[in-house]
């Protein structure tokens, strides 16, 4: 098994590179690094998860540019299943536009979302929803909105959804699973993470720390479900 | 004279005493009314003949609260803001503070701390003089978002006769304004520095001008440091304020200003202090101050209780440090600190904001924050206390810390009776600002428990 992480020297915002050092834990892989300039691994070879996440709003323009000549190549992974998990502002790359004021920063056109910046304003949300099932806890700090045609991966409970008042939040097309919510998403969520090891075929591989994860994780569900403000 | 403005002033005085007198703070609140009576009112404030403001991300109450001590250590009345609020509107208080009802400047100085988001609007109304840029490091996500959305906030300061203190070894800040007149500080290359940068965040990875990766001279914390591009030859600024040497056991540093070297006391021997410190002195020597008035000036002051406080019971040191929560960087650096030290140590973590639990539960900055400084041989038990207990040690475990090694309980006072005494050479408590109070009780706490223990 393959896992790729995109720019991890730009994308270390906000405790999400948390997610690929858990996943490490739990799922021995393949783990690859693409820095900007490098050609990205998957053009390539298969892999079996790209993993993308929070970024400054310049270094979305450098990866919409970086990863321009791959466009059809991931075009081609995207149809075929290949799983992305893109935390935070990161899904916003793989959209048609990026709305900046009256500038409008054309993404990669792969996922039909278009995402509007609200600076300097930063919409700031605690977040609990719900996955197949199961209830999704984190939050969300950011710059922008969005508006798409494509499913949402969560359905919202409370907090702030792909944009203020809506009763979804982030998207999922295929294998890719896009959130607005950022930080360490799979530490916090282990129903989420068990599922998405189990999709991905890794049905033997262990939650890393699983008891104390749990326990973590209960905590803050009962302290979501309660009166919290969000 | 305006005659709203010295209505607003009459208000504000007014306010300030009388809170003064109910045993307030009146930090915020006589500001308020000034600046909601008179919009202008900073500008038509008399100013000293010296205004100072202090901004940044880390280090800026540190080095404005020590600005304002060797100052009046160097015998000038000073007006600071260090009671509380660093806002336009507790600005507009201290501001208050430095004239008689009339507008006369009663102070030969003011010490303004300005957070980096209000500097824009405060630097130019105050005039200053002399503006220390710490430096721009990531900080709180739901305020500060990271460092290019702050550096690009604090370009907008409009305040071109200024002279600018800035760090040489941090490149968010020291690019900023490039029309105003400045003078860098830095500490040079010193044994232990690498040249990978160590820990998990670096916001400053590639080359300001073409983009390619830095490479580091030397790198101390974050993407603090001196670089180089290979690629255009840009370079790190050069210090007119360089610290060669560090002597933390004889508390003394070389500083090199020119062809000149200077000896001078080292309030602490913490690198970011040591930042503090080099910016201070930057300052009054620019100012006029003879090096033998900052030397005298330094030598009788000792550094902010808040910060760092330390006792010893029965041969066990113990110390407690503020370390900033909501933000990796200054508590990765505590971490640092503390397993530089040597002999066998335990570490509390009390770092959770008081308020966490109601409404701002983002953990994301214990995944940016390197507990894996942690996992070492000589810290041999560690307390994660607080609302957050179980995400820290959830972290702890990711970090590689054996189980054995932590305890996890939400009180920390119930935790610290779970102390292991024997062999402990030091303790360490960390603690949030937000809760320094607290952090007093506690460590009355770990003195009873080593006393019984010993």
């Amino acid at each position: 098994m393959t896992i790729e992480f995109l720019y991890p020297e730009l994308c270390n915002l906000y405790g999400d590179r948390g997610n690929m050092d858990y996943l490490r834990r739990c799922l021995p892989a393949d783990y690859r690094g693409t820095h900007m300039g490098d050609e990205p691994w998957f053009v390539q070879h298969e892999v079996d998860l790209i993993y993308m996440c929070s970024m400054t709003e310049r270094s979305q323009e450098r990866i919409i540019q970086a990863l321009t000549p791959y466009r059809e190549r991931l075009k081609e992974l995207m149809d075929r299943g290949t799983h992305f998990l893109l935390t935070g502002n990161a899904m916003e790359v793989f959209g048609k536009t990026i709305q900046d004021g009256e500038k409008a920063i054309p993404g990669l056109g792969l996922l039909d979302l278009t995402a509007r910046r609200i600076l300097p304003r930063r919409a700031n949300s605690l977040f609990l929803g719900g996955f197949e099932g199961m209830k999704i806890v984190g939050y969300t700090s950011r710059f922008s909105h969005m508006e798409s045609s494509l499913p949402p991966l969560f359905r919202v409970e409370k907090g702030l959804g792909r944009s203020e008042g809506a009763a979804v939040e982030g998207i999922r097309s295929g294998g890719v699973l896009g959130t607005y919510l950022l930080g360490p998403l799979l530490v916090l969520n282990p129903d989420f993470t068990r599922w998405l090891l189990d999709d991905l075929g890794a049905k033997d591989a262990s939650l890393a720390f699983e008891k104390e994860a749990r326990q973590a994780y209960q905590v803050r569900l009962e302290q979501f479900q309660g009166n919290i403000e969000v | 004279m305006n005659l709203r403005f010295l209505f607003a002033m009459a208000v504000c005085k007014c306010v300030y005493h009388g809170m003064r007198l109910l045993g307030r703070q009146a930090s915020y609140l006589p500001g308020w009314f000034a600046v909601k009576l008179c919009p202008d009112y900073l500008r038509h404030i008399r100013k000293a003949e010296t205004v100072i403001c202090v901004t940044g991300t880390d280090g800026k109450t540190t080095t404005a609260n020590l600005l304002s001590d060797l100052l009046t250590s160097a015998g000038r009345k000073v007006a600071n803001n260090r009671i509380g609020s660093n806002t336009e509107f507790g600005i507009a208080t201290a501001m208050t503070c430095s004239v008689a009802l009339t507008n006369r400047c009663r102070v030969d100085a003011v010490v303004l701390e300005v957070d980096e988001h209000y500097a824009r609007i405060v630097c130019p109304k105050v005039r200053s003089d002399y503006i220390v840029l710490t430096n721009v490091l990531r900080d709180s996500l739901q305020r500060n978002a990271h460092p290019e959305y702050v550096a690009g906030k604090l370009a907008q300061i409009d305040c071109p006769k200024a002279k600018l203190i800035l760090n040489a070894d941090e490149l968010c800040s020291s690019l900023l304004l490039p029309e105003n007149p400045r003078v860098y500080y830095a500490i040079a290359r010193q044994e232990g520095d690498g040249v990978t940068p160590p820990n998990r965040v670096n916001d400053c990875p590639d080359c300001p001008r073409c983009g390619a990766p830095l490479r580091y001279d030397y790198v101390r914390y974050a993407h603090v440091g001196h670089v180089h591009c290979e690629k255009c030859g840009f370079a790190s600024p050069a210090a007119d304020w360089l610290a060669t040497e560090l002597d933390p056991e004889n508390h003394r540093l070389t500083l090199r200003h020119g062809e000149e070297e200077y000896t001078l006391p080292m309030l602490h021997d913490s690198v970011f202090n040591i930042y503090n410190e080099l910016a201070a002195v930057a300052v009054l020597s620019e100012m006029g101050l003879s090096m033998a008035d900052i030397r005298t000036a330094l030598e009788a002051t000792p550094l902010t209780k808040t910060r760092l406080n330390q006792l010893r019971v029965k041969g066990v040191t113990v110390v407690s440090m503020m370390a900033k929560s909501n933000n990796s960087l200054p508590v990765s650096m505590v971490f640092d600190y503390i397993r530089k030290k040597p002999g066998k140590k335990a570490v509390i973590l009390a770092l959770d904001d008081l308020d966490e639990s109601k409404s701002s539960e983002r953990i994301g900055w214990i995944y940016d924050t390197d507990y894996e400084f942690l996992n070492d041989e000589n810290i041999v038990q560690i307390l994660a206390t607080g609302v957050r207990c179980w995400d820290h040690q959830v972290r702890l475990l990711l970090a590689g810390v054996p189980r054995e090694k932590l305890v996890c309980m939400q009180d920390e006072l119930a935790a610290i009776e779970q102390l292991r005494c024997k062999d402990l050479e030091s303790v360490y408590l960390l603690h949030d600002m937000s809760s320094y109070s607290r952090s007093v009780t506690a460590l009355e706490k770990i003195r009873k428990v080593l006393e019984g223990a010993l």
